[in-house]
């Protein structure tokens, strides 16, 4: 997993196609821009001018050309990482308002599974929950593999699942972080109704 | 793959006038909006040189003594007004390479995913500007500033007289050296073969420096690919103007304006001009986009994936 801090990729991510071209699709599979049009249901042209701006930054690369009975030429484009997260810290400075008003919605949704948090509370709720994504992230960017060319040779669904068991092995392993996770569930606890 | 034979040279031909005969509305509407564009912008670029020529002391007259020179040529002028002309064509061809640039972006989407968009030859004119400007003057400079060196390298060395040799006769009799006019046309073939891959790899994000050499190592490297699709556009052209010529070279035989003569003429000519700017302009930017995308991949990457993956739902959920 590669955790994302360079505010001019954040910025470049926040526009939705491309994100949603990362994010949705890239990370998954190569595809390519007819495939990427498809889906998105965007013209060809828009996808590569995307495609292109994420080549230009390392998010994404071309994996492989193929040549069709039509003629087309194919390039299959596949994102850098399984998988990426953003730095909290970095989308905040990145795009300013913006994330804070994301990370006090998300807050405020809880309400829907029973938890709300008064407004004075919003604000501590965000520290707690930024400082728990921050050591997530950082965890999470570490490798675990061991054995890169065994990894690479298994397949998607199982690589996915394989390094989300392995993912939550070491969180659960680092003291900070189950520190920070006892914080925030005894806040969330706190502000349960009925309790 | 990436090597030439008759019959990749002869499918590269097919496939490229075939997408461009499907895509034929979209491209003539591109051509003409964005070489609308291109003849606004060279209006802007002569007024910006033009009206302080006329504004300075001088003015007019000073403009038209210089334009008088041009009747009064030698050899020694001659020269001057060469160099003069050829730096000042610089920014009035740039336009027109943008133009062309961007018909190249369209053709990429073409050969990339089969479709384009007429405003997409208007996105990649405008994202593109300066890279496709910057590669026109490249593609001017690196076919012509060789021989401008030449030439003034030789009366610099020679003198004046060394420019007689390059013509035979005098005034208006005056035709090339025909040793020299054929060094000039394998000149032309070369460094134009040289120059195709740049303006698909300005498309493909290069930048201009980068995108010439590697338009020039793809000539050397894959020459037979390069040159071998490069030329036969060239002579897919010359045979469709062959008729043209040969009737305009025998016509003092014919009785001149003979309607029988002149009308399948006038029609041939307005047929095969409208195909060869609406259907084989965009066929040679499709041919080349697609010679580039193909000798651009790694050649591990070009053999047929079948395929890795199984793919099925996550057992695991998130974090």
């Amino acid at each position: 997993m590669e955790v994302i801090e360079d505010k001019k990729l954040i910025k470049l991510l926040m526009e939705p196609t491309r994100a949603k071209i990362v994010f949705d699709y890239l990370v998954k599979d190569s595809m390519t821009v007819k495939q990427l049009s498809e889906v998105t249901g965007k013209n060809p042209g828009t996808i590569l001018h995307h495609i292109q701006k994420l080549k230009e930054v390392g998010l994404v690369f071309e994996e492989r050309t193929e040549t069709t009975q039509t003629g087309i030429v194919q390039r299959y484009y596949r994102a850098s990482a399984r998988e990426f997260r953003m730095g909290i810290s970095e989308m905040a400075q990145a795009t300013g308002d913006d994330t804070t008003k994301r990370l006090k919605s998300i807050i405020r949704s809880l309400s829907v599974y029973g938890i709300d948090v008064p407004e004075d509370q919003v604000e501590k709720a965000m520290d707690l929950m930024t400082a728990l994504i921050n050591r997530e992230n950082e965890l999470s960017s570490r490798n675990l593999i061991v054995n890169e060319e065994d990894y690479d040779n298994l397949s998607s669904s199982v690589r996915g699942d394989a390094s989300r068991i392995m993912r939550r092995f070491a969180l659960e392993e680092d003291l900070q972080y189950r520190d920070l996770r006892s914080k925030w569930h005894a806040f969330l606890r706190s502000h349960r109704k009925g309790v | 793959m990436k090597n030439a034979s008759f019959q990749t040279l002869l499918d590269d031909l097919k496939i490229s006038i075939r997408f461009a005969w499907k895509n034929v509305i979209s491209y003539v509407l591109a051509i003409f909006g964005v070489f609308i564009a291109t003849f606004i912008l060279i209006a802007i670029v002569a007024a910006f040189i033009f009206v302080p020529i006329f504004l300075s002391p001088g003015g007019i007259e000073a403009f038209t003594i210089w334009a008088e020179a041009f009747n009064t040529w030698d050899t020694a002028s001659g020269l001057t007004i060469a160099t003069g002309i050829f730096l000042m064509a610089l920014p009035f061809v740039a336009p027109f390479f943008v133009a062309t640039g961007a018909l190249f972006g369209m053709s990429r989407e073409i050969v990339e995913s089969e479709g384009t968009s007429v405003e997409g030859v208007f996105t990649w004119y405008r994202k593109k500007f300066f890279s496709l400007a910057g590669g026109g003057i490249m593609v001017f400079l690196f076919i012509l500033g060789p021989v401008m060196l030449v030439i003034l390298a030789g009366v610099a060395i020679f003198g004046d007289q060394i420019l007689n040799l390059a013509f035979i006769g005098g005034g208006s009799t005056a035709s090339m050296n025909p040793l020299l006019a054929a060094l000039g046309v394998i000149w032309f073939t070369l460094s134009s073969g040289l120059m195709t891959m740049l303006f698909p790899a300005i498309i493909d994000g290069y930048s201009v420096v980068e995108a010439t050499k590697r338009s020039v190592s793809m000539g050397i490297k894959y020459f037979d690919r390069v040159f071998g699709a490069w030329l036969s556009y060239i002579l897919l052209i010359l045979a469709l103007v062959a008729p043209l010529i040969f009737l305009a070279i025998q016509a003092p035989m014919f009785a001149m304006g003979a309607l029988e003569v002149m009308i399948p003429l006038a029609v041939y000519g307005l047929a095969m001009g409208l195909f060869l700017v609406f259907v084989l302009l965009p066929a040679l930017s499709i041919g080349l986009t697609r010679v580039y995308m193909i000798l651009s991949a790694d050649d591990e990457d070009l053999i047929s994936v079948e395929d890795e993956e199984d793919s099925g739902p996550s057992f695991i959920g998130g974090l």
